[in-house]
């Protein structure tokens, strides 16, 4: 099916009638993946919701643990990103090798610089005792409101960058398979479902930010 | 129907290549992405957990014969019944029908030549076993006492058994039961056969597709309730910790938005199954075909908004206990229409009383019983004296053990010509069928007793007034065990010493009788095309075969 | 495959509207608007969701089935959400808080339990 060393024949999976058959169970596929994403993201969610909705002040207050300055660069980053994998998608269908890996890195770069600035937050957090259970240093008023706060912080920004590391990857599997000429108008369905993943991840953010960083700047 | 003749069908596919005999050696079941395969690699994988949290009910039924609690420490008794649900719920009911019959028999029911994404399916099974050994060595490296339910605060900061393992071993078996559910949704809407509308699809497969919608929706849910349980008792975070302003209420909400709709993951399939076989062993086309595809699709639905059932007595509000107990009482209406539409199907049929068809008859009962019983229980003021009690721990046995055990057991042997091209001995299956039924009613129906006067669950010392009811129990069970054992006896002896059987030897409706008996490893030689309507059991269908 | 092309245009003119609303969302937070604070964030939040999911995920053009998967997997959070945080916003605070003061200023506190009369 795919000959990696004379040029790529495109058929379909034996399971499968034809190609059609097969992007659409694809799209289907990873649409359904991503509810289940929603529902995993979504629990997360609900659980700080829950607890904003009994400590509104205090993690209003905490909230202001958090570099505002940061949040914001990581959301344009991330923003970006999804415009660079949406030219991926669209360079995948239409154009060559060269512009497909180039804009699969442009937006791994862009996730790296994301993650790097996560990992700097991380950090600092640590310096300033900030990161919950034995280490929590914080001792103001409502302090362990606090404390709860960070959890959650941790919780949802963690598995967020877990997930974007996992995009990485896949992003970098993706250059590997665009450099031997898998991607043409016949067929793009991975680089196409990768982006729903990616975007899903930059959606998930798009809904952290204003909730972890914005709730207690005014 | 008494026939001793046996004509064996000639037609084994052009070659007498099927999906058994088409590869040989461990490496071709270990890689294969064939559904039939993946299929029986989880009948032998839900085998043997099936088989472990037997022997841990058998210890919790030994303990319980006196009242003293004299065989089994306290804290061991608490790991039994821990290790007894954790194993039957999360590696066994979960995963049964679907991932074996669901697996086997889906492409087979709509035509189609496999599912559409083989390799997951087979990862799924992977990780299911990854899974289950996570929860394999909760248990060999000492047993977790935390109740399936992992309640905070006990299972984040007090117990001393390795909860984590356990915890983290139905973490990543949810994972798979996610594969599963994408899988089929996927494969329900793109790959089946021409002319098979909606409206003609098989009950088992509605039953299929909504039974994946709670995969999909729910199965995440319960991953994010124990990671953050993991997390609070790894490394001290307080998610659930009331010294931190957290709440141990918000565990249970998010246990339950999950584990509520798992039971009706566990019953969905077996009612689909039941469908199946009551059409066939009544002759019967089935009564009102829309009416129990919509309810096992609102079931699916409705059964995301009851889970506060569970949590009538646990510092919930008044306020939410109300909400959840109207919408419990609705949701039974669905379950209620299969009944009347499953016996309405047998009213001037032809009924046949196979093997399969008893335990398809002992389910309409057994479930009826469990469902009305749930009733009690979503009443908000007697679940007040009922909750935590044996009367739970009957309800839900019934309609987990008397409802969807008993579907499996019909559909592996309703399937067993099908999957095996083999016919297990018909005369010894009625009589295990039989010694189930009775097992089973003796083990659970003291129990109901038992709860309504008082007795706790997870208790193993008890007033000594309650000690007859007890031994009732464990005498049933100990008939229960047998009844299981003989299955699992003549159907690995009908392997290889069984009578062939025809392509169709229950002279069934139905695409997956189409094929022969294994099926070929492509399911079919041609592609069919679906031109008449579901259980058109209308004109006599010759049966050959009959044992 | 099936699919309408969108154009290169489109997705720019899409990610200069992310970025304003970016923009927006991140000005209007210092604005002290009381409650009205949250809602904003999420109305600009939801926003920016439906363009990325619209325009960049392609569902403008997508099926049916994918668009009705989607809306199930947010109510499904959205269920989630409004039931735990009724049944909390309902508790009785005098059988089960989770803290001593929960619910200050959420909801007034309901009136003691009057004293049980003795016991003939």
């Amino acid at each position: 099916m795919h000959d990696a060393g004379a040029g790529v024949v495109h058929g379909h999976a034996h399971q499968f009638d034809d190609a059609e058959q097969q992007y659409e169970a694809s799209s289907l596929g990873m649409w359904l993946f991503l509810a289940q994403e929603v529902l995993f993201f979504g629990a997360v969610f609900a659980t700080y919701a829950y607890y904003s909705f009994l400590h509104t002040d205090a993690f209003e207050a905490a909230s202001n643990h958090l570099s505002l300055t940061l949040g914001t660069i990581n959301t344009v980053v991330l923003i970006a990103s999804s415009l660079t994998m949406v030219f991926a998608v669209h360079q995948a269908q239409h154009g060559g090798k060269r512009a497909q890996i180039g804009w699969l890195l442009a937006t791994m770069l862009l996730g790296t610089v994301f993650l790097g600035i996560k990992a700097y937050e991380y950090t600092h957090k640590f310096h300033e005792g900030l990161v919950p259970g034995a280490l929590f240093t914080y001792s103001g008023p409502d302090a362990p409101q606090h404390q709860l706060f960070m959890c959650l912080y941790f919780v949802m920004t963690g598995l967020h960058a877990l997930h974007m590391i996992i995009g990485i990857g896949i992003l970098a599997t993706l250059c590997v398979l665009a450099q031997r000429g898998w991607f043409r108008a016949g067929y793009y369905t991975p680089v196409e479902m990768t982006g729903l993943y990616w975007h899903f991840v930059d959606l998930v953010w798009i809904f952290l930010f204003p909730l972890l960083y914005l709730i207690g700047r005014h | 129907m008494t026939t001793t003749e046996t004509t064996v069908s000639d037609a084994h596919g052009a070659s007498g290549v099927n999906y058994l005999n088409a590869d040989y050696g461990v490496r071709s079941w270990l890689f294969t992405k064939d559904h039939k395969r993946i299929g029986l690699l989880y009948l032998a994988s839900i085998t043997i957990f099936f088989a472990l949290g037997g022997l841990a009910a058998l210890m919790i039924r030994l303990d319980l014969l006196t009242p003293a609690g004299d065989l089994v420490g306290d804290e061991t008794y608490n790991k039994l019944f821990t290790m007894h649900g954790v194993v039957m719920i999360f590696f066994f009911l979960v995963p049964s029908i679907p991932a074996v019959i669901g697996n086997f028999m889906l492409p087979l029911m709509i035509g189609a030549r496999d599912l559409a994404f083989p390799r997951l399916n087979l990862a799924s099974w992977y990780i299911f076993n990854l899974g289950g050994a996570f929860a394999l060595w909760s248990l060999l490296s000492g047993g977790v006492d935390t109740g399936w339910t992992f309640y905070t605060p006990y299972s984040t900061m007090s117990s001393n058994t390795n909860v984590i393992s356990a915890a983290f071993g139905a973490f990543i078996s949810g994972f798979a039961s996610i594969l599963t559910g994408v899988n089929f949704i996927a494969t329900i809407h793109r790959m089946r056969a021409p002319g098979m509308t909606w409206g003609r699809m098989p009950l088992f497969v509605w039953a299929m597709y909504a039974t994946s919608i709670i995969f999909v929706l729910g199965t995440p849910v319960i991953a994010i309730t124990l990671l953050l349980m993991i997390l609070e008792r790894a490394f001290h975070i307080g998610i659930f910790d009331p010294a931190l302003g957290g709440d141990p209420i918000l565990f249970q909400h998010l246990f339950w938005f999950y584990s509520h709709p798992a039971v009706y993951i566990m019953i969905l399939p077996s009612m689909g199954v039941v469908s199946e076989i009551i059409t066939c062993f009544s002759r019967n086309r089935i009564f009102g075909y829309s009416f129990i595809a919509a309810s096992s699709i609102a079931i699916a639905l409705l059964g995301f908004l009851v889970w506060g059932h569970h949590m009538f007595v646990s510092g919930q509000s008044v306020n939410a206990g109300l909400i959840f107990s109207f919408l419990s009482m609705v949701v039974a209406i669905p379950s209620a229409v299969k009944v009347f539409n499953w016996t309405a199907t047998l009213y001037r049929g032809s009924v046949w009383l196979q093997a399969p068809m008893l335990y398809a008859l002992g389910f309409i009962g057994l479930f009826t019983i469990g469902g009305l019983t749930g009733l009690f229980l979503a009443t908000l003021a007697t679940d007040v004296h009922l909750h935590d009690t044996y009367f739970v721990v009957a309800h839900f046995h019934y309609i987990m053990v008397g409802g969807a055990l008993m579907g499996y057991l019909g559909a592996i042997h309703f399937w067993w010509p099908k999957i095996t091209g083999r016919l297990y001995p018909e005369g010894l299956a009625k009589i295990a069928a039989v010694i189930v039924f009775l097992g089973f009613n003796l083990t659970f129906f003291p129990q109901f007793v038992l709860g309504y006067l008082g007795m706790p669950r997870r208790y193993h010392v008890y007033p000594d007034e309650f000690q007859i009811l007890n031994v009732l129990s464990t005498a049933g069970a100990s008939i229960l065990g047998v009844g299981y054992l003989l299955p699992l006896l003549y159907l690995v002896w009908s392997m290889r010493y069984g009578p062939k059987a025809a392509d169709n030897h229950w002279g069934a409706v139905g695409l997956e009788w189409q094929t022969t008996s294994p099926p070929p490893t492509n399911n079919f030689e041609q592609t069919p095309v679906v031109t008449g309507e579901p259980y058109d059991y209308r004109d006599p269908v010759e049966v050959k075969d009959v044992a | 495959m099936s699919q309408r092309a969108i154009s290169i245009r489109t997705y720019l003119i899409i990610f200069a509207a992310l970025m304003a609303l970016t923009a927006v969302t991140v000005v209007s937070a210092h604005v002290d608007l009381g409650r009205g604070n949250v809602v904003l964030a999420l109305i600009v939040a939801f926003t920016k969701a439906v363009l990325v999911i619209t325009y960049f995920m392609h569902l403008r053009y997508g099926t049916l089935i994918s668009r009705g998967v989607l809306v199930a997997g947010v109510l499904a959070v959205a269920l989630l959400m409004f039931l735990t945080i009724d049944d909390l916003r309902t508790r009785d605070t005098r059988t089960y808080l989770p803290f001593v003061g929960a619910l200050d200023g959420v909801r007034p506190p309901i009136a003691p339990v009057p004293p049980h009369p003795p016991l003939e």
